[in-house]
């Protein structure tokens, strides 16, 4: 018996099981925001029990704002919702015998005037490897504009490297870029982050949440080896019109949201435009010669038991990273998409989600007198996702299906890749089941299943999941999350020397290889007290057939491909502290990742075919702290990250070198060809990076209307000094912003 | 903000502030202890004057700096013992590319081993130990001025290193003017025949390569033919069947000791192409011309 029937009776068994218990009275339903109608995760559902026994139970929304409570007897029940920053709902629930109940709720905000709800304490469903963030997470870590954005937050985030301030590529555990999924409302996009490394297409006010699985994320998402990132977008308001409008020497925007029709549907629209190119010119030493742009908007409409919406997205980004230098890069995205999702009463599905998306992406790379690189993607799909619930065990499952075109044109930069169009059709289906066993533990096995008719192996993913409270409190949490990974698609990037923001994506050149992760992560989630919360989670990966540029010493010229294989290992450590008017938070992670990759020429520098080595994105400590509050009117952010220094390759020296092919050296003639006698790959490591971002911002009533809010901060506060990267071949080390000061005026309604 | 709170606030930009200033010392460059000398060259039996470029591996891509390092560079004959130092010469390319090549005018015996050393004022050295191949006679060349094509024929028992048709040539331009004098040099390694007695042979249309290199719709004139035949050591370097990467490492085919690059011995012969007549008018094969 191979692994896989194992691994499927011990599925069987683990789902019916519990569902052979008996099932009496059921309640079901959506707790959702009132004035958008987005879904409330975490929000706490109490039945107590009026005559008889007075049974007390209880269970929070998943992140669908879905609640289930199974198992009840009949009779009638006080029913109450609480969640942070909106009125507590209570109503009287009157449950016959073999029915199933459906009540979904719209919970109001407390106080929709001129201060904001600040939400405080611990809310966040525990899932090993998993942040949730909230709009106002984001608002909270200062960044040159008038809002928070989610670039800004990622990068404070322990386990999550960004090589510099510009670029837009993060690095999540190990994972480069192209092995992290990033989903809006359902969709793919590709590259959500703009040039100009504090931002993103995602302002905090267009976003509802955002949950980052930084590895062991479920059978529902597929495609992808390192992480997940799924952002749900605020809906417009379904009630009031609302508009705001800032600028910043680095960005200016416009957001406005409306109900279509009052109640029932809403339209919400974001603009974004960089301003740096123009301010830089002005105050800074140096032109930054970065631009972009980026428009959202997003329709939804509010049902009774559905809610559906439509999404368009555009971003457009071109800049150098060397300002001194001519090469230069350029992408887009246009993502478009329709979501419906709901419960019904019904049905025996609990809850359903139905997507359609179309993602396109397109980047180049190229100077005055270099041939360009160009590199495109076009993805559409469509998914639906199930919930059902067979006693005490929740069953999830999915469908996808999802079309893909793909072409690239960088021959000039790898040797390798010859093919230049391809189209690619994947389907593929996803089971998991949420078994608990008492109230302190439960787990989660779960199987994703691809095919990519024939066009790269087939995969079956198992994953696995396991919660223990070892007191039978939310939140406080030991987890374990297995699993395993393939991504049939690679994006290949040269990040030999850091300088880069191109991206191809194809179909694995070597169809006999598939680029595969086996994740395991075991974390700890404690709060302490009422406003302190803790964890810790240790972590695992393994890869397999990573693409990696070949080694190769040659300056700018053309370079194959090659794969390693790899591992990263590491442990994150958060302790944040928030109540109402302060918070602060610490978070420290430490990353081991080492590649070892084989390579002919490695035999004729090194002595041997093989070498081990860590890749430019091993940061190995990194610690950020931030804080802030909020005092009669004021509210200042201050935000600290240190990074220890990234690999690079460092040369032993340079000299000028003559081929004797067909005929002997003329060194009266001739200079020869520039050459670095070079070290091993990634020996060397460029300096630490540390930078202070803070922020102040009042808030000015300007009328019963509209409010303003100015802001002053100041990038890299302190101006030091960091290396972006080292250019061994112009000798000339590429810095990140120095001191930035900035003032930001925003004008919203009220 | 209570007076907790307000304590926590203080506490937090405590702690930040002395992190400011803190800066770290960046050493871009690996400590070098393997590579004293980039050293490239040839001792040519024939030659007048020997070069060899004797550079210390230098901190820039380009080297920029002038300084020498008062390297003392010598030649010795392994056999005699005799030891002569090169002069050196600085050569700049392209206006801010220095290096250091040496010279002299000893004679270099055929078969015969010699050894170059490179020390500097500060402790470095390098050194390459090289054997330099057998006399070479000139080959026989059948050639038609008139159709520019012929034959090389000739005998060595070393590899033939380099052979060479280089033409000097004038663009004849579509009004009937002469472009400045350009050279063709095409190398005929690849089209040689050898035979196991060390007799070799070649074939060429001199009139093919010129109009690759220059156009195929373009007139020109010939102002001077010459080859260029040469042969080197045994331990030539040879870079068949090895990729660019590998071409580049330090290691492949160097013969220099505590350094990179390569000198190797050559023989070297340089003629003039001619056409050559029996009596009947019929091309036959004759000694190219030593003078032009």
């Amino acid at each position: 018996m191979d692994y896989k029937k194992v691994l499927c009776g011990v599925f069987l068994c683990c789902v019916f099981i519990p569902i052979l218990r008996a099932q009496e009275v059921q309640v079901h339903g959506i707790i959702s925001d009132r004035q958008t109608g987005n879904s409330l995760e975490m929000a706490n559902i109490i039945l107590k029990q009026l005559e008889g026994k007075t049974l007390t139970t209880g269970t929070t929304t998943d992140t669908n704002g879905l609640y289930e409570m199974g198992g009840l007897t009949p009779g009638t029940y006080l029913f109450t919702v609480r969640y942070v920053g909106y009125e507590t709902y209570t109503d009287t629930l009157r449950l016959a015998s073999n029915r199933s109940y459906l009540k979904n709720i719209r919970l109001n905000r407390w106080n929709e005037s001129l201060d904001e709800v600040t939400v405080s304490g611990v809310q966040e469903n525990v899932e090993v490897g998993k942040v949730s963030i909230r709009p106002e997470d984001l608002g909270r870590i200062p960044s040159p504009a008038a809002s928070g954005d989610l670039a800004s937050y990622l990068q404070t985030q322990p386990g999550v490297v960004a090589t510099g301030d510009r670029g837009g590529q993060l690095f999540i555990r190990g994972g480069t870029p192209t092995e992290n999924l990033v989903l809006v409302d359902g969709v793919q996009i590709y590259q959500p982050f703009h040039i100009l490394g504090f931002f993103s297409i995602f302002p905090e006010e267009v976003v509802s949440k955002v949950d980052l699985y930084a590895g062991g994320f479920g059978a529902e998402y597929h495609g992808r080896t390192s992480s997940v990132m799924d952002i749900q977008l605020k809906n417009g308001n379904l009630y009031d019109y609302k508009w705001s409008a800032s600028i910043s020497p680095f960005v200016s925007d416009v957001f406005f949201e409306t109900p279509v029709k009052e109640g029932k549907s809403s339209l919400m629209i974001s603009m974004k435009g960089s301003l740096i190119e123009e301010s830089s010119q002005l105050y800074l030493d140096e032109k930054q010669p970065l631009r972009f742009n980026s428009q959202l908007a997003k329709y939804s409409s509010v049902g009774e038991n559905v809610n559906c919406s439509a999404l368009l997205m555009r971003t457009y980004d071109r800049g150098r990273l060397d300002f001194e230098g001519d090469e230069f890069f350029k992408w887009n995205n246009v993502v478009a998409g329709g979501r419906c999702a709901g419960v019904s009463e019904e049905s025996s599905v609990s809850f359903f989600d139905l997507n359609v998306g179309f993602s396109y992406f397109s980047n180049e790379a190229g100077s005055a007198d270099t041939r360009g690189r160009f590199s495109n993607i076009f993805k559409s799909d469509v998914d639906i996702s199930l919930v059902q619930n067979l006693g005490e065990v929740r069953l999830d499952y999915g469908f996808y299906t999802d079309f893909r075109n793909l072409h690239h044109d960088m021959s000039s930069r790898f040797r390798a890749t010859e093919e230049k169009k391809r189209t690619f059709l994947s389907t593929g289906l996803y089971v998991k089941a949420t078994i608990p066993f008492g109230n302190k533990v439960s787990i989660v096995p779960g199987v994703s299943a691809s095919s990519y008719l024939g066009k790269v192996k087939a995969g079956i993913e198992p994953r696995f999941q396991m919660s223990w409270r070892p007191r039978g409190k939310v939140n406080e949490e030991v987890n374990v999350a297995l699993g395993i990974y393939h991504q049939p698609l690679v994006g290949i990037s040269d990040f030999r020397d850091a300088g880069t923001a191109f991206t191809a994506w194809r179909i694995m050149p070597d169809q006999e290889r598939r680029m595969g992760a086996k994740h395991a992560i075991l974390g700890w989630h404690q709060p302490i007290g009422r406003y302190f919360d803790f964890s810790v989670e240790g972590y695992y990966k393994q890869m397999d057939n990573i693409p990696v540029a070949a080694w190769s010493t040659v300056a700018q010229s053309q370079t194959e491909l090659a794969y390693a294989k790899g591992s990263s290992m590491g442990t994150d450590i958060r302790l944040d502290f928030d109540s109402q008017n302060v918070y602060f938070g610490v978070g420290y992670g430490y990353a081991l990742t080492e590649y070892e990759t084989a390579q002919d020429h490695f035999s004729t520098w090194f002595g041997t075919p093989v070498q081990s080595y860590n890749p430019p994105h091993d940061r190995r400590h990194k610690l950020n702290v931030k804080g802030g509050f909020d005092y009669k009117g004021f509210t200042a952010n201050v935000s600290w990250i240190y990074g220890s220094g990234l690999p690079f390759t460092r040369p032993l020296g340079f000299d000028s070198y003559f081929s004797f092919e067909e005929r002997p050296p003329e060194i009266r003639d001739d200079y020869g060809d520039p050459r670095i006698l070079m070290e091993k790959p990634f020996q060397g490591r460029l300096p630490e990076f540390h930078r202070l971002d803070v922020s102040l911002e009042q808030a000015i009533k300007v009328s019963d209307d509209f409010i303003t809010r100015l802001q002053i901060g100041a990038v890299n506060a302190y101006d030091k000094r960091n290396l972006f990267f080292y250019d061994v071949y112009k000798q000339q080390g590429i810095n990140q912003l120095s001191f930035m000061p900035y003032v930001s005026l925003k004008i919203e309604s009220m | 903000m209570n007076s907790k709170e307000g304590f926590l606030a203080i506490l937090m930009i405590g702690f930040l502030i002395p992190i400011a200033g803190c800066e770290s010392n960046f050493e871009p460059l690996q400590e070098n202890d393997q590579y004293a000398y980039s050293v490239y060259g040839t001792l040519d039996v024939y030659a007048d004057t020997q070069w060899v470029r004797v550079t210390p591996i230098h901190d820039t891509f380009i080297s920029s700096k002038v300084d020498s390092n008062n390297t003392k560079v010598t030649l010795t004959q392994t056999s005699t013992g005799k030891t002569v130092q090169l002069n050196d010469s600085l050569f700049v390319f392209g206006g801010d590319a220095y290096v250091w090549n040496y010279w002299t005018t000893e004679e270099i015996h055929p078969k015969e081993e010699y050894v170059i050393e490179a020390e500097g004022a500060n402790g470095l050295y390098s050194s390459a130990q090289l054997t330099v191949p057998d006399s070479l006679s000139l080959p026989l060349v059948k050639y038609s001025v008139e159709e520019n094509r012929g034959e090389i024929k000739g005998s060595s028992g070393s590899p033939l290193v380099r052979m060479d048709i280089k033409y000097s040539i004038q663009i004849i331009t579509e009004v009937g003017t002469l472009t400045e004098e350009l050279e063709v040099v095409s190398s005929l390694l690849e089209e040689i025949n050898r035979t196991s007695d060390g007799v070799y042979l070649a074939e060429f249309d001199g009139e093919e390569l010129i109009l690759d290199e220059i156009g195929h719709n373009k007139r020109y004139q010939i102002n001077k033919r010459e080859l260029y035949v040469a042969t080197g050591s045994e331990s030539w370097l040879s870079l068949t069947d090895l990729s660019e990467e590998e071409i580049m490492s330090p290691g492949v085919g160097s013969n220099i000791e505590m350094g990179v690059g390569h000198v190797a011995g050559m023989a070297q012969r340089k003629g003039f192409l001619r056409s050559c007549y029996d009596d009947r008018g019929d091309l036959i094969f004759c000694e190219v011309l030593t003078k032009e």
